[in-house]
């Protein structure tokens, strides 16, 4: 091979062996956003390729080493030429989840918070066709320990009361980036994501437009390494802007 | 019975805020930058409903004219309204400068790999 072909296999998407797309065993994926996530993510990656599913990475124009890992551990991932935020990465996600067919998408954080043993616990409902969509909840879920700080569960429980309000549905982990979606959900996703703090929206929107949106109980470790994306200044502006677009819900256009 | 300029500015600033508001729904404007403008009609609704706060704030500031002091306010409003545009562009243009050259980089690239392949199917 040329050096020119093998450099540009670095910068273009790398395929995997890709899964066999059958009735009984659907095409799942697995999204893995991560920024900046040099200390954790080759741990993660490791961790996703002993399971049967198809995994990408979407680094999210990270400035550490995280590219340069990936590259080297020969992950399958996607490099954003700008940071487009946890929305616009996670819609890269989906996008590619469509254009290569999957049939199950899911979204796992790439810090290493999130269980890869709890993600069969994901898919299983979607496949039964009990539900179009699945939220890991780390709080209906007896083995965690780790519940996030006082401070994040207050508006955690504000933003759940809110979707309780506008669409008749409690659903506990509003802001879990732990979630399973189904073929409708990912065209949906694909074609219209929330640029930031896109969980609680996002969940919202889909309950209003009538699909089964299931929460299951997950289990989620504390961070290992790096930082977490939202500060306290930024908290203010996040219920604001996050309670006023579930006030707003309106459910996708199309099915 | 509130003067004729009380139910005007309340109807004007109710009538934007729908508007506001089906715009977003439509997502033709995002939540990010709405914010300002429902500010605004809130206190539009406010100022409607209750001018007393506007005359008392007037005097508190030292404004000879409770005009004065809502010509004021508009100026200083309009002025960073549109200052935060101007760095909104400034961001957007700087993307868009990027994606271009991305995806110039990316088609050359592909061309090379199409040449490739073309050659070494001959």
């Amino acid at each position: 091979m040329s050096s020119t072909t093998e450099h540009t296999q670095g910068i273009l998407v790398t395929l995997m062996q890709p899964q066999e797309h059958t009735q009984s065993s659907p095409k799942v994926l697995i999204i893995v956003p991560a920024y900046n996530e040099e200390a954790n993510i080759s741990a993660v990656v490791a961790d996703l390729e002993k399971l049967p599913y198809d995994y990408v990475v979407i680094n999210d124009g990270s400035k550490d080493k995280t590219p340069q890992i990936l590259d080297e551990i020969k992950a399958c991932h996607v490099d954003l030429c700008r940071n487009l935020g946890i929305g616009g990465a996670v819609q890269t996600g989906y996008k590619y989840a469509l254009e290569n067919n999957y049939d199950i998408a899911i979204q796992f954080d790439g810090d290493g918070q999130h269980d890869s043993g709890c993600i069969e616990r994901l898919v299983q409902p979607i496949i039964d066709g009990e539900a179009n969509m699945t939220i890991g909840s780390r709080f209906i879920c007896e083995e965690n320990e780790f519940l996030s700080s006082r401070a994040r569960r207050a508006g955690i429980t504000v933003l759940s009361n809110l979707i309780k309000l506008t669409t008749g549905q409690r659903i506990y982990d509003v802001t879990s980036g732990f979630r399973a979606a189904d073929r409708g959900i990912i065209a949906d996703f694909a074609r219209s994501y929330p640029s930031d703090y896109p969980e609680p929206e996002s969940a919202a929107c889909m309950i209003a437009g009538g699909r089964k949106v299931k929460e299951v109980g997950v289990i989620m470790h504390e961070r290992q390494g790096g930082s977490s994306s939202i500060s306290a200044k930024s908290a203010l502006y996040y219920m604001v802007k996050v309670g006023l677009s579930i006030i707003l819900v309106r459910p996708y256009e199309k099915r | 019975m509130p003067s004729i300029q009380k139910i005007l500015l309340f109807i004007a600033s109710a009538c934007f805020l729908i508007l506001v508001l089906r715009l977003m729904r439509k997502r033709h404007l995002s939540t990010k930058y709405s914010l300002l403008w429902i500010a605004l009609g809130i206190v539009g609704l406010l100022a409607a409903a209750f001018p007393v706060w506007v005359f008392f704030l007037s005097d508190l500031l030292g404004f000879e004219l409770p005009a004065n002091f809502i010509f004021f306010i508009c100026t200083f409003f309009l002025l960073s309204a549109v200052f935060a545009g101007s760095v909104t562009g400034s961001e957007q243009a700087e993307a868009i400068t990027t994606l271009t050259q991305e995806i110039s980089l990316l088609k050359q690239r592909v061309e090379i790999l199409e040449k490739e392949q073309a050659d070494s199917k001959k």
